[in-house]
């Protein structure tokens, strides 16, 4: 496999950097461009998010993929990619759920109504979402969720709770998966449904995290929401939110960081002595710098090829399990490595004048640790590999 | 009990910690002390009561007689539940305790180490600068001696519990820059003697002793502060390497070994309780293994450790056997926290948990009391490798 981006996707990719070199000049850049702690900007609200959320609207970059009667362009689904891959670089918001499971799903399952109310909202960046779907007994196995939905006049009553809910707490829509039917095999119950956040009977309580990442639990007590916000058929709920994650994959595990991060690394390495001995001579150093390089340049390559599969028309979902796997451990394995090669001086929180990189590493080292667990942890991707893959049956 | 072979007195005392612990260091003041840099002196004084700062110190001087196993049982059994009160105890047990009675001058002994035993006296090391680190004899704080008074100028990094501690054992340089080794000093600086002045460091974990950078700034103590008496001028490096160093080591891994089965004990409970796909996720084999991998991981870092202590004990050279379980323990211990966690999930990275706790505070310890890269070398060449 030869992997290069076509002409046209590198002009996009020019593109994209030349507006974000224009973004990075604004007085409110700092809070939207975070590349020492990426993924701060995606997980916090602020008024500069907001904005460059808006500014990408007006750019044309959210709904690329979408059809052009919902105002897309119909672009292949590679040029979302691409503009994560350079939002992710310099630690600028991704272009989130909405456009992406929440917006693709009301696209092929939706009612006219959903669509009209949701699509011009999402598309102009006027419009937060939080996903509801693990609880505190429905983490890998979520399938098994309880959170119940019961019909009550011309609309639903809904009753129990959610875990893990990013965004919660400034999102202004719901993405919430219940159980409708709990007499039906359990991935057979499952409904979805958009629940307006500040409806009565919500009650979003701070989780705080290692990573110093706000999440949320939510509680539900008899909310109320009218039939009209179910999505799609009732009880395919499972079906839609496995789908959203095929459309996803390939979107949301950018490369970038990872390699940004070695290079600032290597900066550091370069620029630093210690002990009269520059770090660069140090053979230990030399001897993890060169597996790092050697590991990263592995992860790019198991990256090309999830968007390969994808540009194909396939859905590369035992690619994107192999991606997210070594990824994520090679990110975590990144900053123990910096961490052990600053030494003392590595421990130094970011509020601390001289800590290294502005605190980057230690932050890395305690929010890394997310990312073996988020999102599907290592052990269902290994399942998916073994299972979807490897085509090994499941024996108990 | 994990090793059949334990003398009574051992079992005993874990026995007793482990009662102290339950009822004075219950899960909940823990967290709260980790959330708020707090050291609990009341508990740490409950301590000194039992009489476990006095493991270090001579019967003569009021301790129990030094039993080296008895204090890293100690370590180990704190660590397991708060590295606040885990490190408040070896600033005054090793720090104080070990250091004055192996070369402290008689004068320090006959009126330190009664302190120790009674009152649970600590000490903050004061030998990192901001530009030296694992080359210790650079440092460049200066004391200058004067009408039979020491003046001393000049920075300090990584003070941990600077301010809960009576003195810092600073490393100093006395004599001129070329006399290199034979030029340094250890000074014990009152904590509140004027011109000191102390800026906090937020760090990743190790809460409520605090670290601190420590300004000196024309700080006058007497030629009775040297470490070792006035003889003990431009002895410092000396007294700094001897022995002590290798309980130091092993101080550490005591400390890792408790984080780690904290977190292994809280591991193997949460896979049993967690349902996932209809059945405890301690049932599936994946964690099953993991589980079994971490029990028997912590097991080898329990043997190096105390086999360690027992090579410290029975007065053979121990340089190796603490090198190697400084090492491999702290290494290990950080492996077996991060699988923990991993098993724990996102319930493993959220406050209120002690799992991300565990994360936060394991990290140090390859780094503390002389670095992994550190140890390998001084493996390499006290077992005689040639260059």
């Amino acid at each position: 496999m030869d992997f290069d981006f076509s002409a046209d996707e590198k002009r996009f990719i020019e593109e994209v950097r030349a507006f974000l070199r224009e973004q990075a000049l604004l007085p409110d850049a700092a809070d939207v461009m975070a590349p020492n702690r990426d993924s701060d900007s995606m997980l916090s609200d602020t008024p500069a998010r907001r904005r460059f959320n808006r500014e990408m609207a007006k750019r044309g970059y959210l709904g690329m993929s979408w059809p052009k009667e919902y105002g897309g362009s119909e672009k292949s689904g590679i040029y979302e990619y691409l503009l994560n891959e350079e939002l992710a670089r310099v630690g600028a918001p991704l272009i989130g759920k909405g456009i992406g499971i929440v917006g693709k799903t009301l696209i092929r399952h939706g009612s006219d109504k959903l669509k009209t109310e949701f699509l011009p909202k999402i598309r102009n960046a006027e419009i937060e979402f939080a996903l509801g779907y693990s609880e505190p007994g429905a983490g890998s196995d979520l399938a098994s969720l309880k959170l119940k939905a019961e019909r009550s006049g011309e609309g639903w009553l809904f009753n129990g709770q959610k875990i893990w809910n990013t965004s919660a707490h400034f999102a202004d829509w719901y993405w919430l998966a219940a159980r409708t039917d709990p007499q039906a095999a359990k991935h057979k119950g499952i409904s979805l449904f958009l629940v307006p956040m500040h409806e009565k009977g919500i009650t979003v309580s701070a989780i705080h995290t290692l990573g110093e990442h706000r999440t949320n639990h939510v509680f539900l007590d008899n909310v109320w929401v009218h039939d009209d916000y179910r999505v799609g058929e009732l009880n395919k709920g499972w079906t839609y939110i496995s789908e959203a994650l095929d459309f996803e994959r390939f979107t949301i595990y950018p490369f970038s960081p990872l390699e940004a991060k070695l290079e600032q690394m290597w900066k550091h390495i370069k620029t630093t002595q210690r002990n009269g001995q520059r770090l660069t001579a140090v053979p230990e150093i030399r001897r993890q710098m060169a597996r790092l390089v050697a590991q990263v340049e592995t992860a790019k390559m198991l990256q090309r090829s999830v968007i390969f599969s994808a540009s194909q028309g396939g859905v590369p979902t035992v690619e994107a399990s192999m991606c997210k796997l070594y990824t994520t451990a090679l990110s975590q394995r990144l900053a123990n490595t910096m961490m052990d090669i600053l030494g003392a001086d590595g421990l130094l929180h970011k509020s601390w004048p001289d800590a290294p990189d502005a605190g980057k590493w230690e932050w890395l080292y305690r929010s890394s640790a997310l990312e073996t667990i988020g999102a599907g942890t290592s052990e269902i991707q290994k399942n998916i590999i073994a299972r979807r893959g490897l085509g090994l049956p499941l024996t108990n | 009990m994990l090793n059949s072979h334990e003398p009574e007195h051992l079992t005993l005392l874990r026995d007793t910690l482990r009662r102290f612990i339950d009822k004075e260091m219950p899960r909940e003041l823990v967290r709260k002390w980790d959330r708020e840099d707090h050291f609990p002196t009341d508990v740490y004084q409950g301590l000194v009561e039992l009489g476990l700062t006095g493991l270090t110190v001579a019967e003569e001087y009021g301790g129990t007689g030094r039993d080296i196993t008895a204090m890293i049982m100690t370590i180990e059994e704190l660590s397991a539940r708060s590295m606040a009160v885990a490190t408040g105890y070896i600033q005054s047990a090793c720090y104080a305790g070990l250091n004055i009675a192996d070369v402290g001058s008689e004068v320090q002994r006959n009126t330190l180490l009664p302190r120790v035993a009674a009152d649970g006296l600590k000490f903050s090391y004061g030998f990192s600068e901001p530009d030296v680190g694992a080359d210790i004899a650079s440092v460049r704080t200066t004391a200058v001696r004067r009408d039979g008074k020491i003046i001393i100028n000049g920075q300090k990094r990584w003070c941990s519990g600077a301010k809960i501690a009576q003195y810092i054992y600073a490393l100093v340089r006395s004599g001129p820059v070329e006399d290199r080794y034979n030029n340094l000093s250890l000074i014990l600086v009152p904590t509140d003697a004027p011109g000191i002045t102390y800026q906090p460091q937020a760090t990743l974990g190790l809460r409520g002793d605090g670290t601190y950078d420590v300004n000196f700034d024309q700080v006058v103590v007497s030629e009775d502060d040297i470490v070792g008496g006035p003889e003990g001028w431009n002895a410092g490096w000396k007294k700094l390497v001897g022995p002590g160093l290798n309980v130091e080591k092993i101080e550490v891994a005591a400390m890792a070994l408790g984080i780690s089965r904290a977190a292994v004990d809280d591991a193997w409970a949460y896979a049993q309780d967690r349902k996932q796909f209809g059945k405890p996720i301690a049932s599936i084999q994946s964690i099953r293994h993991m589980l079994a991998d971490v029990k028997t991981k912590w097991q080898a870092c329990h043997l190096m450790t105390y086999h360690a202590a027992s090579v410290v004990e029975g007065q053979q050279s121990a340089d190796v056997a603490t090198a190697m379980a400084k090492l491999f323990v702290c290494d290990t211990a950080r492996d077996v926290v991060l699988t923990c966690q991993q098993i724990m999930g996102a319930y493993g990275y959220a406050d209120g948990f002690d799992m991300e706790r565990y994360v936060r505070d394991i990290l140090v310890m390859p780094i503390l009391g002389g670095s992994s890269a550190i140890q390998k070398n001084n493996i390499a060449n006290r077992l005689g490798l040639p260059r």
